[in-house]
């Protein structure tokens, strides 16, 4: 019982029932606490309870409060005898019963958490609709009253932002960071160390606008991040397999981009340039006159005083110039300007003439050039042919000529000639057999060779596919560690959730080891019923056996008795004697039932005695004799009025 | 005359303090490299603003000439004329310890496979609530920014795609992706 009142009382406590420290058990409970921890847990599971917190001081007054906070638990669904007197006159096991009720009454706190668990989607939902249905409530504030539209309301007042016109774009720019500084041992040039101390400006100032530096400083890290797990995958897959070294490996595959791209871009110059060709000339001058004609408007001012005055001077030397011709123009006047328009047509049409035959000439020269250096290169190819024959001719002439030498005395000749030859065929054959012999160790030594470097590729295929399995492993471990310190972080958290709980894992124990109480006397009770019905098999048994004997025994004697006085003697003492014995019997049995009674009745009385009947009965005639003086107040009064 | 002008801006260096040199010849880096534009503010006390901009664009076109060529030391030198020992090796100096960042930049500047190209986005993703007829939608839309360059300016093309689109347009984004690889490798 010591468990559930323990139970019971801190779950009072929680509600905030002001329990005192040295209470342990609901024996201590007095009638005023009864009251106020009732009707605090009747708070606490229907809130529309109206009942005041302590008990009032006049008795009809208690007594009505007792009546309602017994109609509210029966209300609650409360199965057992209650009534004012449950409260007012206490009883230990009836108050346990009810309190154990209410207890168990009361709203769970795990039924939050199964809430919380319901889904991220309805709860941002929810915050939405909120916050939502706050600011719609709230008054409208203008722009320049709130910085960056972060505002201080809403109840409780928190800072939250408001409005969306503060949002800036996310827009990276590229940022600049000393590279190279980690490595101690590679030195930096002095001009790059100057650089990063003192010219470079910090990230922060880097980018145009101050909003840009946290997003610059993402997504940076977010692409050298990539740009690592590329390369690593890379290299994993293609990387490996190519035994090369790192930097070769890259320097390989740039070549091979370069080439590529080299490639792609001659073809297409090539496919453009046929058709290109014929409008290059033309697209050529246009180019060239757009140049000149941007070069001329280049210039930043507008009007700087340095061209104003070079204007000016020009324009006033062509003014003079103008007008020196005019004045020459005065003095041939005495010709007619007829005269005059036609002699000059007439000399610039000789002069145009003129030169247009200059100009075919010189066409015809460039041509005639042309044709000339084409012949040059004809004829020193020409040449050139001319004297390989030559030298051939001649290489054929020397040899003939010492054929014709040798002819004269051949016979002695060809001898020779057949004794060189035969020589040099020995020789070939010697030096064919030395070869053979250098020869075959040579090619042992190559197959061995072969053989020895097919086995270290093999090897080294080998050992490169461990390695890759070693790198997958590598990854794979590291996955797993991570996953695991992510979830031992759950449960840690977790079980600091839990720790917060103590009574929880008290009470499961204390709930083992009642279990296992209970087993205990279980087994006790088992063996006692067993003992019990020992007995009662050991008794039947015995009366059985009485009986026969007793029946053998009677006959025996009553056939004697027909002839011997002392027989029937014996025969009348043992029917006495057979009577005397089942009467004692049946004595023991009934004071067995009278004991039993007896301790039943006991068992009564203390039920009895604990009820506090003598005390509850003076509470409640001392509280009769108070109720009975109030009426009589109230009569008085009553008739003081009328 | 142009040649002149050249020698001029070029000279002109020489009005600073040796301390000023090489933060100004950073400075314009980083003009060229589209950071911070250099101001005339901070020098407007040495320089006039005609003799202002052509620094600017001396240097600005040498520095790019430098490395677009991969001048070596001494042909920078020649191009700075009768310029002082010093303040041509600071030249140099700032040429070499940035060439890698100049050099990234003119290819950016360079690369592009067509007149439009794609040089920023941004997105946001919308949750509709709800429209005049019905009274819970719970539909959400991503609002994407493509900001695209031709030449010097930018257009901002902003398009709203629901789900259906947004897979759409990331599946092929992904087919270009796949080609992109198979280039690479």
């Amino acid at each position: 019982m010591e468990e559930v009142d323990h139970i019971i009382i801190h779950s009072l406590r929680v509600i905030g029932c002001d329990i005192e420290e040295d209470v342990t058990n609901l024996k201590q409970f007095s009638t005023e606490l009864i009251v106020s921890a009732v009707i605090r847990c009747l708070k606490v599971i229907n809130s529309d309870v109206d009942l005041p917190n302590s008990l009032p001081g006049g008795m009809s007054a208690k007594f009505r409060i007792g009546t309602s906070m017994a109609a509210h638990i029966q209300e609650l669904g409360y199965r057992g005898e209650i009534g004012y007197q449950t409260f007012l006159y206490s009883n230990e096991q009836e108050i346990r019963r009810v309190l154990m009720f209410l207890v168990d009454k009361l709203p769970k706190e795990t039924a939050e958490a199964v809430e919380e668990v319901l889904g991220a989607s309805v709860l941002l939902q929810r915050t939405i609709a909120s916050t939502l249905a706050q600011q719609l409530n709230s008054v409208w504030t203008p722009p320049y009253l709130k910085q960056n539209s972060i505002t201080w309301r809403g109840s409780p007042p928190h800072w939250q932002r408001e409005g969306a016109s503060s949002l800036c774009k996310f827009h990276a720019s590229h940022l600049h960071i000393p590279q190279g500084m980690t490595d101690l041992k590679r030195k930096l040039p002095k001009a790059l160390r100057s650089y990063y101390s003192q010219s470079l400006p910090y990230v922060t100032n880097q980018t145009v606008h101050h909003n840009d530096t946290s997003s610059s400083v993402i997504e940076k890290m977010a692409s050298e991040i990539t740009a690592q797990q590329e390369w690593e995958n890379e290299w994993n897959q293609a990387g490996l397999a190519s035994r090369l070294s790192e930097q070769e490996y890259r320097e390989k595959k740039k070549n091979k981009i370069r080439k590529r791209v080299m490639d792609q871009l001659r073809q297409d110059v090539q496919r453009s340039g046929d058709f290109a060709a014929s409008r290059k000339a033309q697209d050529l001058q246009q180019m060239i006159d757009s140049i000149s004609s941007r070069a001329g408007s280049s210039t930043k001012t507008k009007g700087s005083r340095f061209t104003h005055t070079e204007q000016l001077i020009f324009a006033k030397d062509e003014e003079k110039t103008m007008s020196q011709m005019g004045g020459e123009s005065e003095v041939g006047q005495g010709h007619s300007e007829e005269e005059i328009q036609n002699q000059r047509d007439a000399e610039v049409e000789g002069l145009r003439e003129e030169v247009s035959g200059l100009v075919s000439r010189l066409e015809q020269m460039d041509l005639e050039m042309r044709k000339f250096t084409a012949s040059i290169q004809q004829m020193e190819e020409v040449v050139s042919t001319q004297g390989s024959t030559n030298a051939e001719k001649e290489e054929a002439y020397t040899v003939k000529k010492r054929t014709l030498d040798l002819l004269p005395d051949a016979e002695n000749n060809i001898a020779k000639l057949q004794s060189v030859v035969d020589g040099s065929a020995q020789r070939l054959v010697t030096l064919a057999n030395q070869w053979e012999k250098h020869r075959a160790p040579l090619i042992d030594q190559y197959r061995e060779l072969k053989d020895l470097s097919s086995k270290k590729e093999s090897e080294g295929e080998k050992k490169l596919e461990e390695i890759k399995a070693f790198r997958v492993r590598m990854k794979e471990v590291a996955d797993d560690a991570r996953h695991k310190d992510e979830h031992l972080k759950q449960l840690v958290a977790e079980y600091e959730r839990m720790t917060k709980d103590v009574n929880r894992s008290a009470y499961t124990q204390r709930i083992m080891e009642i279990v296992s109480n209970i087993k205990k006397q279980k087994d006790g009770i088992n063996t006692v019923l067993i003992d019990t019905r020992a007995v009662q098999k050991e008794i039947n048994q015995l009366t059985g056996k009485l009986d026969r004997t007793f029946t053998v025994t009677d006959e025996l004697i009553f056939r004697n008795a027909k002839k011997d006085e002392a027989a029937k003697k014996a025969y009348r003492h043992l029917a006495a004697l057979h009577e005397s014995c089942e009467l004692l019997i049946s004595t023991v049995e009934e004071t067995g039932v009278i004991m039993r009674e007896i301790r039943e009745l006991e068992d009564q009385i203390e039920n009895e005695s604990k009820n506090k009947v003598l005390s509850n009965l003076e509470k409640i005639t001392s509280d009769y004799q108070q109720m009975k003086k109030e009426n009589t107040a109230l009569m008085a009064k009553m008739k003081q009025r009328s | 005359m142009a040649e002149n002008r050249e020698e001029e801006g070029l000279l002109l260096l020489r009005k600073l303090e040796s301390k000023q040199v090489s933060s100004v010849l950073h400075t314009l880096v980083d003009g060229v490299c589209h950071r911070c534009q250099p101001s005339y503010q901070d020098y407007s006390k040495v320089w006039s603003l005609q003799q202002w901009w052509s620094v600017v664009d001396m240097y600005q076109s040498l520095i790019k000439a430098a490395v677009r060529e991969s001048f070596t030391k001494d042909r920078i030198y020649q191009e700075l004329g009768a310029l002082s020992e010093d303040l041509k090796q600071t030249v140099v100096d700032v040429v070499n310890s940035r060439r890698d960042e100049i050099q990234n930049q003119l290819m950016a500047e360079t690369h592009n496979i067509s007149q439009a190209v794609l040089s920023d986005f941004d997105w946001k993703v919308k949750l509709i609530m709800s429209s005049d007829k019905i009274s819970s939608v719970q539909e959400p839309v991503v609002s994407l920014d493509l900001d695209i360059g031709s030449g010097q300016d930018n257009t901002i093309h902003s398009i709203e795609l629901n789900k259906e689109e947004l897979d759409k347009l990331i599946s092929s984004l992904e087919g270009a992706n796949k080609v992109v690889q198979q280039l690479k490798a």
